[in-house]
Formats: C-alpha cells, structure tokens, sequence
C-alpha cells in the first residue's frame, strides 16, 4: 500500500493541477562550452496548473526533450506543483547562440538566455614512450548512505546510491533512492527528486520493493532507479533527494485498545526525509575521438533501408537509418550522410524509442530522410557509419550498415520536379552533378608556342654560358673606358697609338718595291723618328737622335743604356742608307724594320712606367 | 645552342603505343596498372607534363591522393596554362585542405601570376639579360650613332629583363624550389627529427610543403598553407 501511494506520488503528473497560476523560470547548466559538449535546459515551471513548455528552436542546435522532474503538494484542496522540463541542447557549430524566450501556456514567457560555444580545444599529444593515460577503472560503488540516528533505528529514512562515483562524459551511471519504513505511513508521501547539475537523467522506474531487516527492525522499502548521464568533463552533483511523510507520533498507536487509540491518537507528524547531496566525476573521453563520434558511451548497431529499390530521375524516395542499442540514445546525433553527388537529401526527421535492458537505458533513434536521385544509373548508397566509445573494451568502436544498392531509370523529361521540402524547385540551366577530375590528356598535347616557351626554359638552366655576355659587356666597358681616358688626353693618346702608327709605316716600307729603295728607307726612318716623337710628343719634323736621346735620358727612371745604344745604332744605320739608299736591299730593309719593331716594342715598355 | 634546345624540345616522342596500353588500363578501372604504366611513361620523358597529369589521374583513382597530388604539381609546374591540369591539382589540393590560389589571393590573379612557369620565366629572364648585355656592349664599342640607333631596343631589353627577374622571384617566392607532398594518411610533425620528441601537429595526406632541412630518415617541413614547421619521416613526403 505504501509503496503504492509512493510510487503513485512519484508518477502523478501535472494533469491534476487546476486553474493557471504559473510561473516559468529557465536556466542553462552552463554559458559556455566547447563543441561537441552538451547543455541542459531546464524549464522550472511553479504554481497550480498543468502545462508544458514548447521546445525551443535555436538554429545549428540539436534539441532532445529529456524528461521531467516533479513535485506536487494538495494544501485545503488546492494543487501546487513544480515541475521541471530538462532539454538536452547539442550545438553542431561554435559561436554564440540564443535560447530564445520560452513559452508556458498561462506563464510569461522566460528571457532568451545567450551561451556560446567554443572549438574544442587541441588534445595534448602523449610524451614520448608515454601512451594515453586510460580511463580510470571503476572503484568501488559509493557505500550506501547510513541510517540517521545509527543509535537509535528510526522510523523512516531514505538514502541514494550511485553505481560507480566516476565515469566518462556520457556513460551511463546508476543512481539508486530507496526509501524505508518501519512504522505505517499517515497520507501519501511526496517526493521531490534530486536537482541535477551537470547530467541528464533518464528514469528507470519504481523498481523494487520489498522487507529488509536493519538492526533487528523490520522495514519495507520502495526504490526508485535512474539513469544519469554526465554532460561535460568535470565534477556533476547530485542534490538530495528528499521524502516528505506524514509519520504517526511515537506513543500514539502502541495501545492495543481501539477506543484508546481511537481518543489518545496524537496529530501526525510530518517529517521531511533527505539524502546526502552526491558527487559524480565525470571524466573526458580519451584522445582518438573518430570523426563520425556519435557521443554514444555502450554499444550501438546501425541498420539503413530504402522503401523501394527502383526509381526514376528526379524521384524521391525515403531513407531510413536506425541507429539502437544502449546508451544515451535520445542525444545521438544523425550519422554523417555520405558524399553522393547524384543525390539531392532533404532534412531529416528523427523519432526515439527507449528501452530499458536490466539496469541499462537504451533504445532505437530512426532517422527518415528523403532524397531525390539527379541523374540515372546505378546507384550505392554506401555504408553509413557511427562510432561509439564501449566502456567495457575501453575503446572507440564504429557500428556501421550495409550498402543499399538502388536503379536509377531515365527520369521523365515532361515531368514536374518533385516538390519535397523547401527550395525543392531547380533552377532551370546547366547544373553541376558532380565534382570529378577531368579525363587523360595525350603526350606533347601542347602547342608550339607552349614547346617553344618549354625550350627557351631548357635556355635558362644553361648555367655557366650565361657569364657570356656579362664577359662581353666587361670587355666593351673597358675598351670605352679606355677611349674615354685616351680622349681626356691627347699626349696620352698620342703616345698610346705611336706604335700602331710606326708598324704602319714598317709594313708600307717592308712593302715598297725593290726599285723603290729610297721610299722604303725614308719609311722606316719615319717610323722610328715618328715613334719617339709620339710618345714624347714633340713634332716629328726636325727631330735629332741627338734631341730623342736627350729627351729620354732626362725621364725618370732613364731608359737603360743597352736600349739607348741600340736606339743610336739603328738611328746612325737609318742615316747613313738614306744618304745611300741603293745599298739597302730587300732583306736589309726588312731586319731593320723587325729592329724598328724591336725597340718600339722595348721604349713601349721603358716608357709606361 | 637556343636553336639546338628548340629542336630537341619540339621532337615528337615515339611512345604511343604504352601510352595506349596505360589509357586502357584506365579506361578499364584498372588504375594500378594504369598508374605504373604512365609512371614508366613519366620515367622515360619526365618534361612532358600530360604524362603527369594522366599519372596523377590514375594515381587518383587508385586511392593515392598525395601522390597523385604530386605528380598534378608537376604538371603544373612544367605547363601552368593547362587548364585541365589547374582543375585536377585544384581538385586534389581540396581534398586535403588547400587550394591552388593562396589564401587572400583572387583565383583570377593568382592565374595571371602563374600563367608562365618558372622554368620559363627563367628562361625569358636569360634571353633578356643576354639581349640587354649584349646591347649594351654593342653601345659601347660603337659609334655614337649606333648607339643612339641601339638606344630604344636596350631599353626595351632591360626593361624585359628587369621585369621577368622581378616575377621569376616573385613566383619563387610563392611556389618556392625545394617542395614536397605529403603522401602518408595523417602524417605526424615532430618537434624534432625522431620519435623520442613530441608530435607538434598532424597533415592530411596530399599537403604541401616547404622542405627546410634534412636529418637522416627525418625531413625539417613547413606547411605553406599554415606557416607551421616539424620534422616528418622522409618516406612521408615525395619531393618535387
């Protein structure tokens, strides 16, 4: 009987409330988190009534109802109740979201609250011979709370239990409340269920009854099991869970005697049962997290099908994907569609179905999606895939369905676009199918200009040939250095081209006929007097080797005597053949022009320095 | 010699019929063999840059994308202008987190850029430079109405040279010497060359990177996209 009434408090619903009177209050479980984490929401809504809050659509959210937690109390007839709504919200982006004003039918509506959503931050990779610390075994249950009073039993106590005190973000944890009693209960009792910080809760039932002996005392006891997932990484709280009774006072129903306890009875007494608050540690997944995660902690299946296996072009048809198995299934988010250029899907519709398998929550999460096929052909829709992290390997493991094989036949040209969701109409022109790589290209496909560009590329990695003109330049740069300079000074210049002019007029003489002694002799006497004229830049007219000798033997340093010897030796020959040229013969003419040559060479030297 | 090199560039090479061997493979599915035919096309005329593309394609299909990546890039480098072989290495440059254009850079802009190769704006960059000096020389040793009838063509010569130095540095700069593709799945960049440091970040198959330095079995890389750098195992990475 009084598990009964317990377990009727514990369901009674908010139907029985009466007139509006409400207030609605909301709350975040946090402002801020990274992606891949979860929030709550919980909408508190307080006063005689019954009503639901509506789920709130926030764009890039993902959003599960996860239940409800009540209280209710019947004070002169008039029903009070608190209820709260818990939504599950799982952003699919970063950035700053809204939870927009929340509307309670006979309340005002709750201010939009704003959190925001971060990137998950990098993993830290393991040191060096270090592996990834794994996740930390199980310890042992928390021990159930004691008795109050251990002296003295009491008449009605209440405690909780958690399955294991640490746990991975999103594994399920069992959170045992049993109450006990030893005296008869005095109306119904009421409970209030623990408030919640950092886990949602899925409710297992009103489980077990039964009797229980506790220090000699007889009890009957009723308990009630849920299922709490951690949202985050972090310490999560459970607060406690309190049973409020109404207990016959001691005394008042020991006499044996009806009438005596009929007329002796005292006025019952409430009493006010609690737990202690508990504490969950809730620890991240570790690293390797697959890319299509689901979140999932315990053992998934996924099974897809199609309502038909032929179609045409530009047809619709129904994919259906069921993810089950056990878990937190209600925040499963939709596997990841494959990439099939071909086909146009439209968004998804999701339905859930939990179950319960033992002490575990579970279920089935069908996702409908419809999907228009662009072009004909055969088409596979390839297996969809969704990773989980199974506790009991401590490791990620992908659950994933068989390939759908679909004919596609040639669409009706004539046909309307089927209409299948917003935006559903194309546009009419060229529409791109798929993204590919283009087709082979033959060998040397290039044209000339392209061959021709490719061998003047050949020309830039000739390397060293390139000095080539760079020589060239230098060259032409020190020849027109040298005009210049030459051009800057005329007695420089004069004494610089002496020998070119003296070798002219030595070949002229060399090449005068054999008739024409006189003209080869006045040649080479020109060449050598013009020589020295030019190079001590006198006139050439009149010049002595009496003035040529003295003229250089004045320079500093004086050219050595050998060279001035020869000089007169050549001088004083010259002199004497042309005043008998005839005695100059061909070979004579010819040695003294190479002495000629000798000694301009020799005085080039003597001179310069 | 400029002659010599055009002769030989525009000879017609005598390798149909394994190309048609390797085009049949592809056309067929198989692209394994595909792909290791047009690879001893590409070893027998490695400046031939439709043999990249076609080796890239069937590298593709075969499921090796950094590879195939690799030889795309080849491509480009010896015929930017393909239009066909723009797409495929913008294609697989996608796949692996990048694209042809750097970041900021208009796709149209960065096409002018690259509309001439390295190789041939080297190329150009000499053929001026030989041009302009060998003008000038010309001046030089020349009378003064030579030079003045010199005059125009060595300005046009330098100005050449100036500007195809100024882009072949400018192109060196944004496709520098010294590249490499990362062929190895999510491949880890250490924090020094070998396993005892720590993995300072992971690259997709198919990224491309700056060689830096070399230490053994190990390869100092930056990635151009991310201006990041870590040493990775040489087998990780085929080098342009």
């Amino acid at each position: 009987m009084r598990t009964a009434l317990l377990a009727a408090a514990l369901t009674l619903g908010a139907a029985a409330a009466a007139a509006a009177d409400l207030t609605a209050t909301a709350t975040l479980s946090s402002h801020q988190l990274v992606l891949g984490d979860q929030i709550v929401l919980s909408v508190a809504i307080q006063g005689s009534g019954s009503a639901a809050p509506k789920p709130p659509l926030i764009p890039d959210v993902e959003i599960y109802e996860s239940g409800k937690s009540q209280s209710m109390s019947i004070i002169n007839g008039r029903v009070s109740s608190s209820v709260v709504h818990t939504f599950v919200l799982n952003p699919r982006k970063t950035g700053r979201f809204v939870v927009p004003a929340i509307e309670v039918p006979g309340a005002a509506p709750t201010p939009p609250m704003v959190f925001n959503v971060d990137a998950a931050p990098k993993e830290a990779p393991p040191a060096p011979g270090q592996t990834p610390a794994p996740h930390q075994p199980p310890v042992p249950s928390q021990a159930p709370a004691p008795a109050p009073n251990p002296g003295a039993t009491p008449d009605a106590f209440v405690t909780a239990q958690l399955e294991k005190n640490r746990a991975l973000v999103n594994e399920q944890v069992t959170l045992v409340v049993r109450f006990f009693t030893a005296v008869p209960l005095l109306g119904a009792p009421q409970y209030d269920a623990p408030k919640l910080t950092g886990l949602l809760a899925e409710s297992l039932g009103a489980e077990g009854q039964g009797t229980t002996v506790i220090r000699g005392r007889t009890y009957n006891f009723s308990e009630l099991k849920s299922a709490l997932f951690p949202v985050q990484a972090g310490r999560a709280a459970i607060g406690p869970a309190v049973v409020t009774v109404q207990l016959p006072r001691r005394g008042g129903l020991t006499g044996d005697d009806f009438f005596d306890r009929f007329f002796n009875a005292a006025p019952p007494e409430a009493r006010r049962l609690q737990t202690d608050p508990l504490t969950l540690q809730a620890d991240p997944l570790p690293p390797g997290t697959p890319d299509d995660f689901s979140g999932v902690v315990g053992a998934l299946t996924v099974e897809s099908s199609v309502d038909r296996t032929q179609l045409r072009a530009g047809e619709a048809l129904t994919l259906t994907v069921v993810v089950s198995g056990v878990g937190n299934i209600k925040s499963l988010p939709e596997p990841k569609r494959p990439d099939l250029p071909s086909v146009r899907f439209f968004d998804s519709e999701s339905s859930v179905k939990l179950e319960r398998f033992g002490d575990k929550v579970g279920g089935a999460k069908t996702f409908k999606t419809v999907l228009v096929a662009r072009v004909s052909g055969p088409l596979e829709i390839p297996p969809l895939t969704v990773s989980y992290y199974d506790p009991a390997k401590r490791a990620y493991a992908r659950a994933q369905s068989k390939p759908l094989r679909l004919t596609v036949l040639p669409g009706d040209p004539n046909a309307a676009l089927p209409v299948v969701g917003p935006g559903a109409a194309a546009a009419p022109g060229v529409a791109e199918v798929a993204a590919d790589i283009r087709y082979l290209k033959a060998p040397d496909g290039r044209g000339l200009p392209a061959k021709a560009l490719a061998a003047l590329g050949s020309f830039g990695r000739t390397g060293p040939w390139h000095a080539l003109p760079g020589a060239f330049l230098l060259v032409a740069l020190a020849l027109d250095l040298r005009r210049r300079v030459l051009a800057a000074n005329p007695r420089a210049r004069r004494a610089s081209e002496a020998r070119p002019a003296a070798e002219r007029r030595l070949r002229e003489a060399e090449a005068q006929p054999a008739a024409d002694r006189a003209r080869a002799v006045a040649l080479l006497g020109e060449a050598l007097a013009g020589y020295f004229a030019d190079k001590l830049d006198q006139p050439a007219a009149g010049l002595t080797l009496r003035s040529v000798t003295a003229a250089l033997q004045g320079r500093k340093p004086a050219p050595a005597a050998a060279e001035l010897a020869r000089l007169r030796s050549v001088w004083d020959e010259l002199d004497l053949l042309r005043y008998a040229p005839g005695g100059a013969g061909q070979a004579e003419v010819k040695r003294l022009a190479d002495e000629i040559r000798a000694l301009a060479l020799a005085f080039d030297k003597e001179l310069r320095s | 010699m400029i002659f010599a090199l055009l002769a030989a560039a525009l000879a017609l090479p005598a390798a149909a019929a394994p190309y048609d061997d390797a085009k049949a493979a592809y056309d067929a599915g198989n692209y394994d063999r595909a792909a290791a035919a047009f690879e001893a096309l590409v070893a027998a005329d490695p400046g031939d840059p439709a043999l990249h593309y076609d080796l890239g394609n069937a590298l593709l299909k075969a499921g090796k994308l950094g590879r195939s990546s690799a030889s795309y890039q080849r491509a480009f480098d010896l015929d930017p202008r393909d239009g066909d072989g723009r797409h495929n290495l913008d294609f697989v440059l996608k796949r692996s987190g990048e694209e042809l254009a750097p970041p900021g850079i208009p796709a149209p802009a960065f096409a002018a850029f690259t509309a001439l190769s390295a190789r041939e704006l080297a190329g150009l960059h000499w053929l001026a430079a030989w041009a302009a000096m060998i003008l000038a020389g010309l001046s030089l040793l020349g009378s003064a109405e030579r030079r003045e009838a010199l005059r125009d063509w060595l300005l046009g010569a330098a100005a050449a040279w100036a500007l195809f130095g100024l882009w072949w540095a400018g192109l060196g700069a944004v496709l520098p010497a010294g590249r490499g593709v990362i062929v190895a799945g999510r491949a880890e960049l250490r924090n020094g060359p070998g396993e005892k440091f720590t993995v300072g970040y992971t690259a997709p198959e198919g990224r491309r990177v700056r060689i830096l330095s070399e230490s053994g079995e190990w390869l100092e890389v930056g990635l151009l996209k991310e201006g990041v750098k870590g040493w990775i195992l040489a087998a990780s990475v085929e080098k342009l």
